[in-house]
């Protein structure tokens, strides 16, 4: 390949590569590689900083929960009932999928389980409890259902297999998350 | 100006003294050829290379250990971005934006990879339109033809993705496509990206007016926003393939106010609409005027009687498709009589189209209740190809009475 000389010509080639130019580049670089380490640093100090919280899945259906690499988990507090509104403002119609809400966990024994849904984010209140954010999901047979975004557990390689046989327990599995004080979730494992 | 046009016609222009053999050797110096094809190989190279190397990493990914991932990742991510760097300093353009290009790729999939080594659901598109941003910011630094295409791309998954997983229309998206790429588009204006461009906005509007339930005919007003910034651009010779697009949709639509089976519908769809509609139509209609004024080409201006309101007139559908008609006639003798004022061979060539497609949905319209079939494509074909013969001659004429 001949080289460009690129003050031989200036009109259908963009101009020369100035040094401002190649520093801009650089500097786009280099905000693409922070993202990624922005990313990792938040899961890792949410796994570091964050209060640790065991929630159980509902028994997984064989045939549904393995999508290639990942298995989909559903949640206890993944259908929770109405009552658990706890404001503010009056209970708002949960049929209207996609409203941001706030779930308030407390331990129950060694598994946590709900105690409200709120608007908008609670104090944690008195004793241990974790504050996870959810979206609404519609509302069926009496119960509103969640996403807390905590429903992928990605397999690591060689377990597809063992967590498969989890379709034959029909207890669920106990699923480790943290919750960082400045409030993201992580999905830590599950066991 | 291409390089093969110059190498075939310029030793003419030196043996008929137009130039002299010194001048002509300058032009060429101006222009340096052969580096298209060559250009390629560094990207398919670059390309074939990065899907390699993502396929067997791919395969092993769950086995490594996690910050091993990471450095994976950041390491492809720096290599090329840095390796891009590297060869546009030295020159070597082609090779160099290949590796950008590698680059933003492999933004992406760093961007799917970190969130699945930390298990994270996204249950929107945002993480894809990050990427699409990273993409548009690119293409204003490398001003490459390349990455404005692969961003086009990028661009146009993230709406899809998010429109089909999610049922949630990207604005953001839109944005960075209507906006971001849409400004580079005005600046450096080619017909390449003119017509990638209108197609993804195409894509962008389609599925706009699907997923938030609006009326069909919104269609319009929203290619009229692409057919009017043409209207802007430095070049008028730029603009006009790009404006075909809209135009061809908007002739569809004035096509189907011609039939009775069809003008229902469209009547339909014009009372849904409502106001809103005519007003965002006459703002565009204003933006485009100014822009042709600019230009000196207020004749093209007769493009808008495509979307003039016929159906909605309260009259009976017989008259109304009637009416449309004499649009569509009405538009194809004005663009005849531009193109013949113009000497432009182009307009006079599409002029005769349309007074073709015109006469065609007349004859449709007209005849075929009462015609026996065969005869109906029988007298149809013989009128269709006299009428071509005819204008053809005419246009011929008429271009040869003024030479340009």
């Amino acid at each position: 390949m001949t080289t460009n000389q690129p003050t031989s010509h200036t009109s259908p080639a963009p101009a020369a590569w100035s040094r401002g130019r190649l520093y801009r580049l650089g500097g786009l670089a280099i905000a693409q590689v922070l993202v990624l380490l922005g990313i990792a640093a938040l899961a890792w100090a949410t796994a570091g900083q964050g209060q640790l919280v065991q929630l159980r899945t509902r028994p997984l259906d064989p045939r549904d929960a393995l999508y290639g690499d990942f298995v989909r988990l559903h949640y206890a507090i993944s259908d929770l009932p109405p009552a658990l509104w706890r404001g503010p403002g009056p209970r708002p119609d949960f049929g209207r999928t996609g409203q941001r809400v706030f779930v308030r966990v407390a331990p129950a024994g060694a598994v946590w389980a709900a105690t409200g849904i709120y608007g908008s984010r609670p104090a944690a209140g008195p004793g241990p409890a974790a504050i996870l954010p959810a979206t609404v999901d519609g509302q069926w047979a009496g119960t509103v259902h969640l996403r807390y975004g905590l429903e992928r557990f990605y397999l690591p390689e060689g377990t597809g297999r063992r967590l498969e046989a989890t379709g034959r327990d029909t207890s669920g599995r106990l699923v480790r998350i943290a919750v960082a004080p400045w409030g993201t979730v992580r999905l830590l494992g599950v066991e | 100006m291409s390089r093969k046009f110059l190498e075939t016609e310029s030793p003419a222009w030196v043996a008929e003294g137009l130039i002299t053999p010194e001048q002509q050797q300058r032009l060429l110096a101006r222009y340096p050829g052969g580096e298209t094809a060559v250009a390629l190989l560094p990207l398919l190279g670059g390309l074939l290379l990065g899907l390699g190397v993502l396929s067997y990493v791919a395969a092993n990914w769950q086995g490594i250990p996690e910050a091993f991932r990471l450095l994976l990742l950041l390491l492809a991510l720096g290599g090329a971005y840095g390796g891009g760097l590297y060869f546009l300093q030295k020159g070597q353009q082609a090779l160099g934006v290949g590796l950008l290009g590698l680059g933003l790729l492999a933004f992406g999939g760093g961007i799917v990879l970190t969130g699945q080594m930390y298990h994270l659901v996204s249950y929107d598109a945002r993480a894809l339109v990050l990427w699409g941003a990273a993409g548009v910011a690119l293409t204003w630094l490398a001003q490459s033809r390349f990455i404005f295409l692969l961003t086009l791309l990028i661009l146009c998954g993230a709406q899809g993705y998010s429109t089909d997983q999610f049922e949630v229309y990207s604005y953001a998206a839109m944005a960075l496509l209507g906006l971001g790429l849409g400004a580079y588009w005005l600046r450096q204006p080619s017909r390449l990206l003119g017509w990638a461009l209108a197609l993804a906005w195409l894509a962008q509007m389609g599925l706009l007016v699907n997923t938030e339930h609006y009326p069909t005919l919104w269609l319009v007003p929203l290619m009229g926003v692409f057919y009017v910034a043409a209207d802007w651009l430095p070049r008028r010779q730029l603009a006009y393939p790009v404006q075909l697009l809209p135009l061809v949709a908007a002739l569809g639509l004035s096509l189907l106010a011609t039939s009775t089976y069809t003008l229902p519908w469209l009547r339909r769809e014009l009372v849904a609409v409502g106001s809103p509609y005519w007003l965002a139509l006459l703002g565009l209609f204003l933006a485009s005027a100014a822009g042709k004024r600019r230009q000196g080409e207020l004749s093209g201006l007769a493009d808008w009687l495509l979307v003039l309101p016929v159906a909605a007139l309260p009259v009976g559908p017989g008259v109304a498709a009637f009416g449309q008609l004499l649009v569509l006639y009405a538009y194809a003798g004005l663009v005849l009589w531009a193109g013949y004022r113009e000497q432009w061979r182009t307009k006079v060539n599409a002029g005769t189209l349309l007074f073709i497609v015109a006469t065609t949905a007349a004859y449709f319209r007209l005849t075929w209740a009462f015609l026996d079939k065969s005869l109906f494509f029988l007298l149809g074909g013989a009128l269709l190809l006299s009428l071509s013969w005819w204008l053809r001659r005419q246009g011929e004429r008429a271009l040869r009475k003024k030479p340009a």
